[in-house]
């Protein structure tokens, strides 16, 4: 028989990693959008996708079609999202306009230039002589491929091969966000160190917090299953600003450096100065140097620390949707067991 | 008033540079940061408000608007900046680079995407753009450079040819003879890029560079007085800044024109403020202004330009004098270089300022209408192109 006890401090400790899972890659997200991340990692994943042959830049050529500049927003963000539809059609249309003859000539009574290009006869034969056009590349070789089963279709030539293009384009796309998501895993790891510190979120501590004192590992059960029970999939967690203010004011846990320092400190003198300059930053990172550093088993408290920041990071960096699925098992669990 | 035609500009942006091209502007420190952010958006955008913020700093600021142009979308948009200084019916030459050889690393926009852009712009103001198609000796064998030149000039809406030794090559390189023996023939401009300084090659010192081919023998002509280039160079082998003024030096084009007198050529920039300035001291003999001018003086067709140069106030008299030469006066233009010269003025300003100087002269003819509208119209005009319709 399992111990209820021991239940609800994993529900108690999973909620919060939970918790800080999430505000870490809300972070990470608001770094994203900011630095246009996405758009440029689309922008990268497409040249590989593409690729480059005798000079001819597809991925330039793609970002410069007026359909595609105009998705984005300003000048100097690109889009982090093309339709696969758009992305098919917009590069037959630059396959058809590669092989398209084109002429500026100057009249000869006014002076003024005008611009020619060759009438088009249908679609198909534009795009076979665009095609045709085309230097030797991997991507010109899927365009050939793609012309000969279009060939074959008794109607609808070109949607035949614009089709075919998306095909290619969305099967390439599922990879391409895998590859994103599997990217993410340093960055979590990274902020969560620095959150850890930051914060003075050190697991080690935390978790013998949640084991001895009942009261506040009850009250994170409650909240915990309340959260469990208001969502049955990560992505209707709406996370703002609100939402984590709101959690940490009704949990009350034990973070940050100024509560500990307030319960560590033993020297008089040091308690005396701390608590004149409560408010003050630097006196704040001072006191926890001369905290962390003047103990007599100063090496051990450093280490300790270290490691239990360590360890915060190593499990937020298993990502907000994994611990989701561990709570709903848990508290699953705990109904179990409750019934026996 | 005449239409202006502006013959020098650039319109080219980051995404057309390489990778190590900003350094030749703001320093290998500099660039070696500022690089990352700027392909950014959003850094790009950052790193001018930054600079905005330094209000009382105003060279901040104009990075900060050569970064905003630098960092724009696209050519067309950095087009339709430039047009907006100008009216609907004047002319602007946008001098395309081919940077592919420069030894700066690859750009995320190749050379030929550049071309590709420029045609849109063409296709959008088919008479105020008049694009130049760029030639370099290492981007193909003479015959395909000489087609490739054919066919931009013929069809696709090119008026000249630019060429920029600076980039690592030399003006008699063999590879480039038959372009020259065609310009020459069709009566095509050539624009070259010829300062001292500006951007440079980047990439390593070859041997070919130190004692390199050539189509012609040496110029005869060419003054005893005047300091020339002789081969194999032994100078500044390991200062490439230095090593690179070896590449435009005008007596590799003094050995071109004696076999192609009639050769349309541009020596843009007219020796730069640098040149003008020597020019008037005891070293005017290694002045390049001064080689400029008797290379304008001996053959019938070589040009100059002020473009860059006339952002320095205080020798606007100097060019106020080259146009009112007797002898070479008809064949200076005007350009301003835009978007370079924004690190010091805007168009806008540069452009009016030298205009307001020019009609104060006291002269009985309209200077600014020779210098923006009579001499580019000559240069411009060949069998390819009427500046005159
Ligand atoms: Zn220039």
């Amino acid at each position: 028989m399992i111990d209820l006890h021991i239940i609800e401090f994993a529900i108690a400790l999973i909620f919060i990693v939970l918790l800080l899972s999430l505000f870490v890659s809300w972070l990470i997200d608001w770094y994203a959008s900011r630095t246009n991340r996405k758009g440029r990692f689309l922008k990268r994943m497409l040249t590989i996708m593409l690729g480059e042959s005798n000079g001819l830049n597809w991925t330039a050529r793609l970002y410069r079609h007026p359909l595609i500049e105009s998705l984005s927003i300003k000048y100097n963000r690109i889009t982090s999202y093309i339709a696969p539809r758009l992305f098919a059609e917009v590069l037959t249309d630059l396959i058809i306009e590669e092989g398209k003859a084109y002429s500026f000539t100057q009249d000869k009574k006014t002076g003024k230039i005008k611009y020619h290009e060759k009438e088009s006869t249908d679609m198909f034969s534009d795009l076979k002589t665009g095609i045709d056009s085309l230097p030797e590349s991997d991507a010109t070789r899927n365009f050939k491929l793609y012309f000969e089963i279009a060939k074959e279709a008794t109607e609808e030539k070109t949607e035949s091969f614009i089709s075919s293009i998306e095909s290619w384009y969305n099967e390439y796309m599922l990879r391409v966000n895998h590859t994103y998501k599997r990217l993410l895993r340093k960055p979590l790891l990274i902020t969560g160190l620095v959150i850890a510190i930051l914060f003075n979120i050190d697991f080690i501590k935390l978790s013998s917090e949640l084991w001895t004192n009942t009261h506040l590992q009850k009250s994170i059960v409650t909240l915990a299953e309340e959260f469990d029970n208001k969502y049955s999939n990560i992505e209707e967690v709406e996370v703002s600003k609100e939402f984590f203010k709101e959690y940490k004011e009704s949990i009350g846990l034990p973070i940050g450096w100024n509560a500990e320092l307030k319960k560590e400190l033993k020297n008089p003198k040091l308690i005396k100065e701390f608590e004149e300059n409560s408010g003050n930053f630097f006196s704040v990172i001072k006191q926890v140097f001369i905290y962390l550093f003047s103990g007599t088993n100063w090496v051990w408290t450093l280490l300790l620390k270290l490691l239990g920041f360590f360890i915060t990071a190593l499990v937020v960096s298993f990502g907000a949707p994994f611990w989701f699925q561990a709570l709903h098992k848990i508290i699953n669990i705990k109904k179990t067991v409750g019934v026996k | 008033m005449n239409k202006i035609y502006n013959c020098h500009t650039h319109v080219f942006n980051i995404e057309n540079a390489p990778e190590k091209f900003l350094s030749g502007f703001v320093g290998k420190f500099v660039s070696w940061f500022a690089w990352p952010i700027l392909n950014i958006g959003i850094g790009a955008y950052m790193m001018i408000k930054l600079l905005k913020l330094f209000k009382n700093r105003p060279i901040l600021q104009k990075y900060a608007s050569f970064l905003k142009v630098g960092t724009m979308k696209s050519q067309l948009n950095i087009f339709k900046d430039l047009k907006s200084f100008y009216n609907p019916d004047d002319h602007i030459v946008i001098l395309s680079l081919n940077m592919d050889y420069m030894g700066a690393g690859k750009a995320k926009h190749n050379y030929k995407q550049q071309i590709h852009e420029i045609k849109r712009i063409k296709a959008h103001y088919p008479d105020t753009c008049l694009p130049f198609y760029s030639i370099d000796p290492r981007a193909g064998s003479p015959g395909e450079l000489l087609s490739e030149a054919r066919q931009h000039l013929k069809k696709k809406g090119f008026v000249g040819i630019k060429i920029y030794p600076a980039l690592g090559y030399y003006p008699f390189d063999p590879g480039l003879e038959e372009v020259y023996k065609w310009a020459s023939d069709k009566k095509v401009p050539i624009m070259t890029h010829c300062t001292k300084v500006g951007s440079y090659y980047l990439g390593d010192i070859t041997a070919e560079m130190i004692n390199p081919n050539s189509f012609v023998g040496q110029a005869l002509n060419w003054p005893n007085k005047f300091d020339k280039v002789s081969f194999p160079i032994t100078e500044n082998l390991k200062k490439k800044k230095e090593f690179c003024d070896n590449f435009s030096h005008l007596y590799n084009y003094a050995r071109v024109l004696e076999k192609y007198p009639d050769l349309k050529i541009c020596f843009a920039h007219a020796g730069d403020d640098v040149g003008i300035k020597e020019a008037k001291s005891g070293n005017s003999n290694n002045s390049w202004f001064t080689h400029i001018k008797y290379l304008m003086q001996t053959y019938q067709n070589v040009y100059t330009d002020i473009s860059y140069t006339l952002v320095n106030k205080k020798i606007h008299k100097d060019l106020y004098e080259l146009l009112i030469d007797k002898d070479i006066g008809h064949k200076v233009l005007f350009g301003t270089d835009y978007f370079m010269t924004l690190r010091d003025k805007s168009e806008a300003k540069l452009k009016s300022e030298f205009m307001t100087f020019l009609i104060q002269q006291d002269t009985k003819i309209d200077l600014w209408d020779k210098l923006a509208n009579k001499n580019p119209k000559q240069y411009l005009t060949s069998n390819f192109y009427n500046a005159n319709l």
